[in-house]
């Protein structure tokens, strides 16, 4: 059998596999002719292997629900007339509006070279600089390392002596990212005295394995990593630099514990915990509004880390692959301004790349501006939403079937082999591009090595402005009856789009649930499988219930991956066009009561 | 003594990659199921192979049998769904649900071991929590060690 080595698409830690299969091409039954294995001897990046979404990466290729045909007003159509329509249409949408009204946007399903692409198709073919990255749950991450650097802090204090090894894990890695355990407890189990501290208001797969579990309230994760850093600091010595500093010492714990739910002394214990360990590592994990404020977490877990004596790594986990890569590629060109015009219905046509539109955003102002458009093309890998919302749809192809280089984490190129030529009618969204530049009449030039344009500023600008801004909301939510957080599944990944078609995950996960602590079953008389209407500033949707004991109080979570949960949780653009998430105030009602 | 499928409970973190790998490498019909910790923890139970397997003893079609190297094994063609194995097994671990009329039947990837290689489950474990392994070699390396050696589990029994 043919054997080809590649890495995982799904996530950003890009585990090395082995596709075996594809002599000849794939038949769409349903039945996978190929299948995946860990490549042991390349090891991956915490020697972990496949996961339960990595095993699934071969059905990317054989999937029956792939779109194979490039449709026109949802007529199947050949790749000439759908190029030769898409290019007229912008033609006329560029003559009539104006090339501003055009919008580029892309997901995470592309390759450095092809957003780089993408860039010079938007600035050069179209004129226009309305091109964005779509990725609500890294997004805050990159932000704050763009914007933030506080990695060049020196720790203080007397370096640590014995084997201690202590992992902070913020969010729930081990389900966002199982291989994640291979690297953690090891240590755990490696040296006396050695501890994982987990922060997260539930207890999730990652709590159980906890030595402390600072179980804040929903969304108290940044007060909390504030809390550690003034500890650390206050215990250290470390001096943290003129403003963030000024704000950690302006901070005062009564508040600290008020808005994150952790008494002091076990914040200051964990810190001290931190402090007197010979190697740190802090891993954090976010996923669409889980964690309060994340770019804030970003910097104060940065910080902390740093300060801490013993040798210590920070391991930010981006839930999309290339996420970063397309990021730094674009340089944040025009992303606030692009948000902001989709928005507000300014955008006549737009070019959807590697990206399910309706699964990132189903938000209200972005299902009108996707009604209300003049033309939409997309290339997408399954029929959703976008594709039949779109004007044209062009079969896409994975990650699986594309050759390039993405970039899983800050600063690491990796350089994809197609791991299968693209199957189908695929096509590459490279091949698009030049191919609509070609009929546009324009020459369009392949891009080998992208233009990387990220320089982390040494500043903590804003950060105060910022922080007042999550207190204020945090207060918000103590006098909501029931604050709802996302929950996330393993079989799933990010948004969904992708995922849900997964066979593994419409067995394991196939519907949203909401899930409730005891106390709140009691209190609505709600028994498992009950119906519940769901109320939130953003939607109201009927979801069944499941009662757990991870969760306590008036906490509620819902599986993340599905648009019609996505919908609860409301985002609005902050003053420098970032999308602000987090987790929100709902109303639970039992169906048959309402 | 034959190699086993053992688990640490101390690093399983309940990812069900195992659960999707069987699946995948089995068309789609997974041998695996999950039991609950105090609603805490999940971990992945399967057959185990028993010295004296009683869904061995109950079948009327003689279904079932112990090839060489002690794997129970089920032969689907001979299988009528009577669902006497599930009925009888002691763990619960015979699958009730079927997209097959059959019981879907651990064979500890009789394929991979033909070619050298672990079982699905215990190839793609993330955390490292399931091995395959003798029982001596186990004890050997596993007990009192700081790895968590008096947590380890026979996930199934040696013959």
């Amino acid at each position: 059998m043919k054997e080809t080595k590649g890495n995982c698409s799904i996530c950003s830690l890009a585990c090395p596999l082995i596709l075996r299969g594809g002599e000849r091409e794939p038949i769409f039954t349903g039945e996978s002719l190929f299948s995946v294995d860990w490549d042991k001897e390349k090891g991956s990046k915490f020697g972990g292997s496949l996961c339960a979404r990595g095993n699934a990466v071969a059905e990317f290729l054989t999937h029956p629900k792939r779109v194979n045909y490039p449709f026109i007003l949802g007529e199947r159509a050949n790749v000439a007339a759908a190029v030769r329509e898409t290019a007229k249409s912008l033609a006329e949408v560029k003559k009539e509006y104006g090339s501003d009204a055009i919008g580029v946007l892309l997901g995470e399903n592309l390759t450095n070279e092809e957003a780089a692409l993408a860039l010079a198709f938007a600035r050069d073919v179209l004129g226009t600089a309305n091109i964005a990255l779509f990725a609500p749950d890294d997004a805050p991450l990159f932000r704050a390392y763009t914007n933030r650097d506080f990695s060049t802090l020196s720790s203080a204090g007397s370096m640590p002596t014995g084997e201690r090894v202590v992992s902070l894990i913020i969010g729930d890695s081990f389900t966002e990212h199982p291989c994640t355990a291979k690297d953690v407890l090891p240590g755990k189990y490696g040296a006396r005295g050695s501890e994982v501290i987990v922060l997260g208001p539930e207890v999730s797969h990652t709590a159980w394995f906890a030595n402390r579990h600072l179980r804040c309230k929903p969304g108290g994760e940044a007060a909390v990593a504030a809390g550690l850093l003034k500890a650390a600091a206050e215990k250290s010595g470390a001096s943290l630099g003129a403003e963030l500093g000024k704000i950690i010492q302006g901070l005062d714990w009564g508040e600290i514990e008020r808005t994150g739910g952790v008494p002091k002394d076990a914040i200051a214990a964990a810190a001290a915990s931190m402090l007197g360990a010979v190697k740190v590592t802090t891993y954090l994990s976010n996923i669409f509004g889980r964690i309060g404020a994340p770019a804030l977490v970003f910097s104060f877990a940065e910080a902390l880390t740093h300060i801490c004596p013993g040798e210590r790594r920070f391991v930010p986990q981006f839930v999309q692959q290339n996420t970063w890569g397309v990021s730094s590629v674009l340089g944040a060109a025009g992303e606030s301004a692009c948000l902001a015009k989709l928005a507000a219905n300014q955008l006549k046509a737009l070019v959807i790349l590697g990206l399910d539109l309706f699964s990132a955003y189903p938000a209200a102002p972005i299902e009108k501006a996707m009604r209300d458009k003049r033309f939409t093309v997309t290339t997408q890998l399954f029929w959703n939403q976008t594709a039949a919302r779109a004007n044209v749809v062009i079969p896409a192809a994975s990650l699986m079937e594309k050759a390039g280089t993405v970039s899983p984490a800050f600063g690491e190129d990796l350089a994809r082999g197609a791991g299968h030529p693209a199957v189908g009618g695929a096509v590459t969204d490279g091949a698009f591009l030049m191919m609509l530049a070609g009929e546009m009449g324009a020459e369009l030039a392949p891009q080998a090595k992208p233009t990387r344009r990220v320089e982390r500023k040494a500043s903590a600008d804003g950060i105060g402005a910022e922080m007042k801004e999550y207190l204020a909301s945090q207060k918000q939510l103590d006098s909501a009856p029931a604050v709802l957080i996302p929950w996330s599944e393993a079989a799933h990944a990010g948004d969904g789009s992708l995922s849900r078609n997964f066979y593994w995950s419409q067995i394991t996960c196939p519907d949203a649930v909401l899930m409730v602590s005891e106390e709140t079953a009691r209190e609505l008389k709600l028994g498992r499988g009950d119906r519940v209407d769901v109320s939130t500033a953003g939607a109201e949707i009927v979801l069944s219930v499941d009662i757990t004991k991870k969760l306590s109080g008036k906490t509620a979570a819902a599986t993340i991956h599905f648009p019609a949960v996505r919908k609860l949780f409301p985002w609005k653009l902050d003053a420098n066009g970032e999308i602000v998430l987090g987790p929100v105030a709902a109303r639970l009602h039992r169906q048959s009561e309402k | 003594m034959e190699k086993r499928v053992y688990i640490n409970m101390n690093l399983c973190t309940s990812c069900r990659s195992c659960a999707a790998a069987c699946a995948a490498g089995h068309q789609g019909q997974g041998h695996l199921k999950h039991g609950s910790i105090q609603e805490k923890a999940t971990v992945p139970l399967h057959c185990r192979h028993c010295d004296e397997p009683l869904c061995l003893n109950v079948c009327p079609q003689e279904a079932i049998k112990k090839d060489d190297n002690g794997t129970i094994v089920r032969m689907r063609n001979l299988c009528i769904g009577c669902k006497s194995c599930i009925m009888s097994c002691p763990f619960g671990v015979m699958l009730p649900y079927s997209t097959w009329h059959t019981s879907p039947k651990c064979d500890l990837c009789a394929d991979r071991l033909a070619e050298g290689k672990e079982p699905r489950c215990v190839a793609t474990c993330t955390s490292g929590a399931l091995v395959f392994e003798e029982l001596a070699t186990i004890e050997k390396k596993y007990r009192r060690t700081a790895e968590g050696g008096r947590y380890f589990t026979r996930f199934t029994l040696p013959r």
